[in-house]
């Protein structure tokens, strides 16, 4: 197990966002976290990254509590994320954009990554000028970059169609067994999580409705009508 | 497996073309940097040009609120903060070198080099509290401690040192690069300095501005979350970033220290800080010399219409600002920049277009 988060529990002024939500991330294997609007999923996120602290939260990385560490070490040390709202740097070039980040994790292979992403003919473009697409590439390539141990990727396909999410769902999948790579996948596109995750786990209201494989979850009479139902 | 989108067939044309119009061959000098070169060695001639004593006085007084107003927009251009409290490190470079060579009795390169290296170890100090905040926390902090150094200044236990409201009249000793008191205060020796200083600084912070280490400011700027996301740390750079505009501020001060041989403490005072920000604003902070331009015009501005002992100055200030923000936001270097750049692509359109469509 390279990463087990357990205890998370979050609350907004009255909102509890997430409560006692934990799971297990294995290197390469795809764990798909699903959820209406709202379940808690990118606030789980969030407190695993680093970007929300504090709390009772236990997440032990590699045999290491890091719950108090700051997002910048969870990086360096192999835990990355890539954002549901694209976040990139519109002025740079997307060349700078890996060059910024292969520099500071000394990672000297991010040419490979650049071709795999299919950014190649892009490099010398602002980021903020291509299409929105590749921007969500660039996204996801930046937290490749330095080969993580973790990949936390919310909602990856967020406002690609729905072949082209596949495709980066069955790319992340990929990676993840080529890299011995654990992640987390957000996405609201159920056949794209059944395809792609090893495990899911069905939040709903900021509670854990179930964990399990594909098929178990599948089954899931709870989840079906909780969340499968609903979306068809 | 790799990954390909929809557009990728347009983007591969655009590749091509884009391959195509680059010429082939090693690195050349390229016709930009012949215009810049040109343009510094025409710079030296200015005396040339400007040959009434009060008008070089004014060109070399434009100089160096020029300089201070480089080391202001460094930030702004780099990283969006707004400082509003940069004199303290131009009177304040101003006032330690005065003290130095008056109290002190050093030479003029000594106290020149102590009191810059003293504005790098205040600003890392002062920066290490102030670079955590952002917007207009910073500004309103940079404002506070500006002001804080102001007020410690004028007080009657630091008179000794500053001069108090009687100013400070500085007394140089020795030479620098052979020059003497008397050089520095004859505008056209000092153009000659201030020019050089110019040139270096602008070469300096443009380099800055390549650099990686610009490019992580750069991108700070834009995203902060995002690079520490990317494992960088923001603090240091921000910091680094913070010192290298209060140096410039203070270089600047040391040149107004040597031309003027006298200081006051409104040199100190945060209109002071106020007209650096000014004169980025009229000329453009986001352009590698707008400053420069903003400060001319603000300067001969200035002479120009308080004259006869009308002190309608400000007003007139107020209305170019204005007029500024509504109608040139990049200012006026930066507004013309673009302009110029609109106009010829409308002469020669992209090459993506003629091909593609
Ligand atoms: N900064 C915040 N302040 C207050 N409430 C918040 C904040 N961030 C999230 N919430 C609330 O916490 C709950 C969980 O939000 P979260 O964004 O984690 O959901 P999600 O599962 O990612 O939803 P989506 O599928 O829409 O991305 C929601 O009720 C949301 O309104
Ligand atoms: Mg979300």
């Amino acid at each position: 197990m390279v990463l087990t988060v357990r205890d998370v529990t979050v609350r907004f002024k009255g909102v509890t966002a997430l409560e006692d939500v934990g799971l297990d991330l294995q290197r390469g294997r795809v764990h798909g976290v699903i959820g209406p609007n709202g379940a808690g999923k990118s606030t789980f996120v969030d407190v695993v990254s680093g970007r929300r602290r504090g709390g009772k939260a236990s997440i032990v990385f590699d045999g290491e509590n890091v719950a108090g560490r700051s997002v910048t070490w969870r990086r360096r040390h192999g835990i990355a994320r890539s954002f549901q709202r694209t976040s990139v740097f519109p002025d740079l070039t997307v060349r700078a954009h890996f060059e910024l980040v292969a520099r500071t994790l000394r990672d000297e292979s991010v040419d490979e990554l650049i071709d795999a992403l299919g950014l190649g003919p892009l490099l010398d473009r602002k980021c903020g000028q291509v299409s929105y697409g590749d921007q969500r590439r660039v996204d996801i390539g930046m937290a490749l970059v330095g080969g993580p141990a973790v990949l936390l990727a919310d909602e990856p396909g967020a406002g690609l169609s729905r072949s082209q999410s596949l495709e980066l769902a069955r790319f992340i999948r990929q990676l993840a067994r080529e890299r011995d790579m654990a992640v987390l996948y957000i996405e609201h596109d159920v056949d794209a999580v059944f395809e792609v995750c090893d495990d899911i786990t069905v939040l709903n209201l900021g509670r854990v409705l179930m964990s399990g494989s594909p098929a178990e979850v599948r089954q899931d009479n709870g989840v079906r009508d909780a969340y499968l139902g609903r979306e068809g | 497996m790799t990954l390909t989108s929809e557009d990728s067939m347009e983007r591969r044309i655009k590749a091509d073309v884009g391959s195509g119009n680059r010429r082939p061959g090693g690195p050349r000098l390229r016709p930009m940097w012949v215009v810049k070169v040109g343009l510094v060695a025409i710079g030296f001639l200015v005396p040339l040009v400007v040959t009434g004593p009060y008008q070089r006085h004014l060109v070399v007084n434009a100089a160096i609120l020029g300089i201070f107003g480089l080391g202001v927009a460094f930030l702004i251009r780099r990283l969006g903060m707004v400082s509003l409290g940069h004199a303290l490190y131009f009177g304040g470079a101003a006032y330690a070198f005065g003290a130095f060579s008056t109290h002190g009795g050093l030479d003029i390169v000594p106290a020149l080099l102590l009191a810059l290296g003293g504005v790098v170890a205040v600003a890392l100090a002062v920066g290490s509290l102030l670079v955590r905040s952002r917007g207009i926390a910073f500004t309103m902090l940079t404002l506070a401690f500006g002001q804080f150094v102001f007020t410690l200044a004028g007080l009657t236990q630091t008179r000794s040192v500053t001069g108090g409201d009687d100013g400070l009249p500085v007394r140089m000793n020795g030479t620098l690069l052979g020059l003497t008191v008397r050089d520095f205060s004859n505008p056209t020796t000092m153009w000659t300095i201030c020019w050089a200083v110019v040139t270096v600084v602008l070469l300096a912070l443009g380099l800055i501005g390549r650099s990686r280490f610009g490019k992580l400011l750069e991108a700070i700027r834009e995203n902060e979350e995002r690079v520490r996301f990317n494992g960088s740390n923001t603090y240091l750079p921000v910091l680094v970033a913070y010192v290298v505009s209060a140096l410039v501020a203070g270089i600047a001060g040391v040149l107004f220290a040597l031309y003027n041989s006298f200081l006051s403490l409104d040199v100190l005072a945060w209109t002071t800080s106020g007209n650096a920000l000014i004169v980025s604003f009229i000329g453009g902070c986001w352009t590698a010399t707008g400053p420069l331009w903003g400060a001319l015009i603000y300067t001969v501005g200035n002479a120009m219409l308080v004259s006869g002992g009308r002190n309608e100055w400000q007003l007139y200030v107020g209305v170019a600002v204005i007029v500024v923000m509504v109608f040139a936001k990049a200012g006026v270097v930066g507004s013309l920049q673009a302009q110029w750049v609109r106009r010829r692509e409308r002469r020669q359109p992209p090459v993506d277009l003629v091909r593609t469509s």
